[in-house]
C-alpha cells in the first residue's frame, strides 16, 4: 500500500517538482494550490500521512494550515521556507512543525526530510 | 521522444528535477567554494556533482597531480581538448559515456551514467571546472598573501632582535672620538656596529631576516666573553663558527682594541680593509688576515698592534660603501671602492667631517647593502 502525501503549494512547477520525485520514490501524492483547499483534500483523505506546504500562500497560508492541522490533531507537516528566513522558521517549529526544508532544496534533501516521516 | 503524454510529462518533469537539483548543487557549490581553503575542498565537490548527474566515478586532476582515486584508462588519457570527449569501451571497463572538461590547470571527468550525458550534465561539469579553476587560482593568491604576510612576519621579528641587540648609541672607549653610521638596506640589517669595553666590533652577516638577527644577537652576546681571550678570533670562532656552518652562514669581522694610550690591537676576518689616516695624511690600509668565521675555522687567528698618535684616524666600514654602484661613463658598472675611500681619508683629519663627506659622496651611488661607517680618532691618553 503507498503512502499518501499531500503537497500544497500556490506555486504549480513547485507542487508537480515535489509530486513527481515522490511518486517517484513511492508516495501517493494529492496535491493543493491553497491551505485552504488542503483542509477539504485531508476531509475527504483520511490516509494522508504527511503534509509538506508552502508558507505564502493566498486565502489561507501555510501558518494557518498548520494550527489547524494541529488543531485536529492531523498529520505531521513539513514547512518549505526561503534561506534566510530564520524567523519563519522558528515560528513554523513553535506552530508544531515537524521540519523544515530549506528552499532551494534538491530531491536529496525533499527525500532526507521526508524519509523518516514514511516508510520509504 | 516517444511514449504517453503521460510519459512525456514524466519526462519533462525528471528533467526540471534534475535542472533543479543542478541548480540547488550549484548554488551551494559557489558558497562552499568561496569557503574552501584548500584544494582537496574541491574534490567533495567533485563527488557530489557526481551523485547529482548519476554518473559512477569522478576525477579531478589539478597541475598534474590526480587528487581523486582514478581508473587507469583515464589515467592514461591526456588533459582534453575538447569540452567533452567519448572513450571507446575498455575491455571490462566503464561504460563508454564520459564527460570531461579541461581547465587552466587541470581537468575534470564524470563517467559510468547509464545513459548518456544530458546537455544539463555537461553545462554542470562545465560550470564547475569554471568554479574550480576560479577557486584554485584564489587559493593560489591567498597562499600568497600568506606566504607575505609570514615574511613580513618574520622580518618584524628580525627587526624587533636586531632593534634589541643593536645599541642606540657607541660606548666610545676613553681617548677617542667616534663618529658613525648604521644603516640597513630594509627595516633588518646584517651589519653590526657595537663597542665591547675597549673593542670597537663592526661585522657584516651574511643573510638577512630572523637568522641574521639571531646570529647578531648571538654574536653580541658572544663579545663580553670572547674580548676576555688574548686570541678573539679564536674565542668566536669556537663559540660561533658550528652554528654558522650548520646554517650556512658567515660573516666578515674587524675588531679594533681601542686602548687609552693609542695602541691598537686588531683583528681582521675577512672584513674590507681598515684605513689608518696617519699624521702626515699617508693612508695604510689593513687588509683581512683571516677568513670570515663560518667559513675556515682556524686553531689561530693572527692579532696585530700598532700605535695611533692624537688626532690620527681609523675609518672602518663594510662593503655597503665600498661596493656602493653606479653606471660609468662607459656604460659599466663601476663600485664606488676602496681606493675613493682612502682618498676621502687622506684628505680630512677631522673624524665628524670624514664622516660626513663619506655619507654625502656615496648619495651619488646606489647602496643596496647594509651601510655601515664608523671615523674613530685617537685624542690623546687622557685621564680618566
Amino acid at each position: 500500500m503507498t503512502q499518501a502525501v499531500l503537497v500544497v503549494d500556490d506555486e504549480p512547477v513547485i507542487r508537480h517538482l515535489i509530486e513527481h520525485v515522490l511518486a517517484r520514490a513511492g508516495c501517493t501524492v494529492v496535491t493543493a494550490g491553497d491551505g485552504e483547499a488542503a483542509l477539504g483534500v485531508l476531509d475527504e483523505r483520511p490516509d494522508v500521512r504527511l503534509i509538506i506546504s508552502d508558507l505564502g500562500m493566498p486565502v489561507l497560508d501555510g501558518f494557518a494550515l498548520l494550527e489547524r492541522v494541529r488543531e485536529r490533531s492531523g498529520p505531521p507537516v513539513l514547512i518549505l521556507t526561503s534561506r534566510g528566513d530564520e524567523d519563519d522558521e522558528r515560528r513554523a517549529r513553535a506552530l508544531g512543525a515537524a521540519d523544515v526544508i530549506t528552499k532551494p532544496f534538491s530531491r536529496q534533501d525533499l527525500l532526507r526530510v521526508v524519509r523518516p516521516h514514511l516508510e520509504l | 521522444m516517444t511514449g504517453t503524454p503521460d510519459d512525456l510529462v514524466a519526462s519533462t518533469m525528471t528533467a526540471l528535477a534534475d535542472a533543479y537539483d543542478q541548480v540547488v548543487f550549484l548554488e551551494r557549490a559557489v558558497r562552499r567554494a568561496v569557503g574552501a581553503t584548500h584544494t582537496a575542498d574541491l574534490v567533495s565537490l567533485v563527488e557530489e556533482a557526481q551523485d547529482v548527474m548519476g554518473a559512477r566515478g569522478s576525477a579531478l586532476t589539478v597541475g598534474g597531480t590526480w587528487l581523486t582515486r582514478v581508473p587507469h584508462w583515464l589515467r592514461a588519457q591526456p588533459r582534453p581538448d575538447a569540452r567533452t570527449f567519448t572513450l571507446s569501451r575498455p575491455t571490462g571497463g566503464e561504460p563508454p559515456h564520459l564527460v570531461a572538461v579541461p581547465f587552466e590547470h587541470g581537468w575534470v571527468a564524470f563517467w559510468g551514467k547509464p545513459t548518456p550525458f544530458t546537455a544539463g550534465d555537461v553545462r554542470l561539469a562545465e560550470t564547475l571546472a569554471h568554479l574550480i579553476a576560479s577557486t584554485e587560482e584564489a587559493l593560489e593568491a591567498r597562499a600568497e598573501r600568506l606566504r607575505a604576510e609570514v615574511e613580513a612576519h618574520d622580518r618584524r621579528t628580525a627587526a624587533h632582535v636586531w632593534r634589541q641587540v643593536i645599541p642606540s648609541t657607541l660606548k666610545v672607549p676613553r681617548g677617542y672620538a667616534v663618529a658613525s653610521t648604521l644603516k640597513p638596506a630594509r627595516d633588518v640589517g646584517g651589519d653590526l656596529l657595537v663597542t665591547q669595553g675597549e673593542w670597537l666590533v663592526i661585522a657584516d652577516v651574511s643573510g638577512k631576516g630572523v637568522p641574521a638577527a639571531l646570529f647578531t644577537g648571538m654574536l653580541v652576546s658572544t663579545l663580553p666573553l670572547a674580548v676576555e681571550h688574548a686570541d678573539l678570533g679564536a674565542a668566536l670562532a669556537r663559540a660561533l663558527h658550528p652554528y654558522l656552518e650548520e646554517v650556512g652562514m658567515f660573516t666578515t669581522l674587524a675588531a679594533l682594541k681601542l686602548c687609552p694610550d693609542g695602541r691598537v690591537q686588531y683583528v681582521n676576518l675577512g672584513h674590507p680593509p681598515v684605513l689608518v689616516r696617519h699624521e702626515d695624511g699617508e693612508v695604510r690600509a689593513l687588509p683581512a688576515h683571516a677568513p670570515p668565521l663560518g667559513t675556515f675555522a682556524l686553531d689561530r687567528y693572527p692579532v696585530s698592534e700598532f700605535r695611533l698618535r692624537p688626532g690620527e684616524l681609523l675609518c672602518v666600514y663594510t662593503d655597503g660603501l665600498s661596493e656602493a654602484e653606479r653606471n660609468a661613463p662607459d656604460g659599466e658598472r663601476e663600485l664606488f671602492g676602496v681606493h675613493r675611500i682612502e682618498a676621502h681619508v687622506a684628505e680630512h683629519t677631522e673624524p665628524g667631517e670624514l664622516h660626513r663627506v663619506l655619507t654625502d659622496a656615496v648619495r651619488a651611488w646606489e647602496v643596496t647593502d647594509d651601510f655601515t661607517l664608523a671615523v674613530v680618532q685617537y685624542l690623546g691618553d687622557l685621564p680618566s
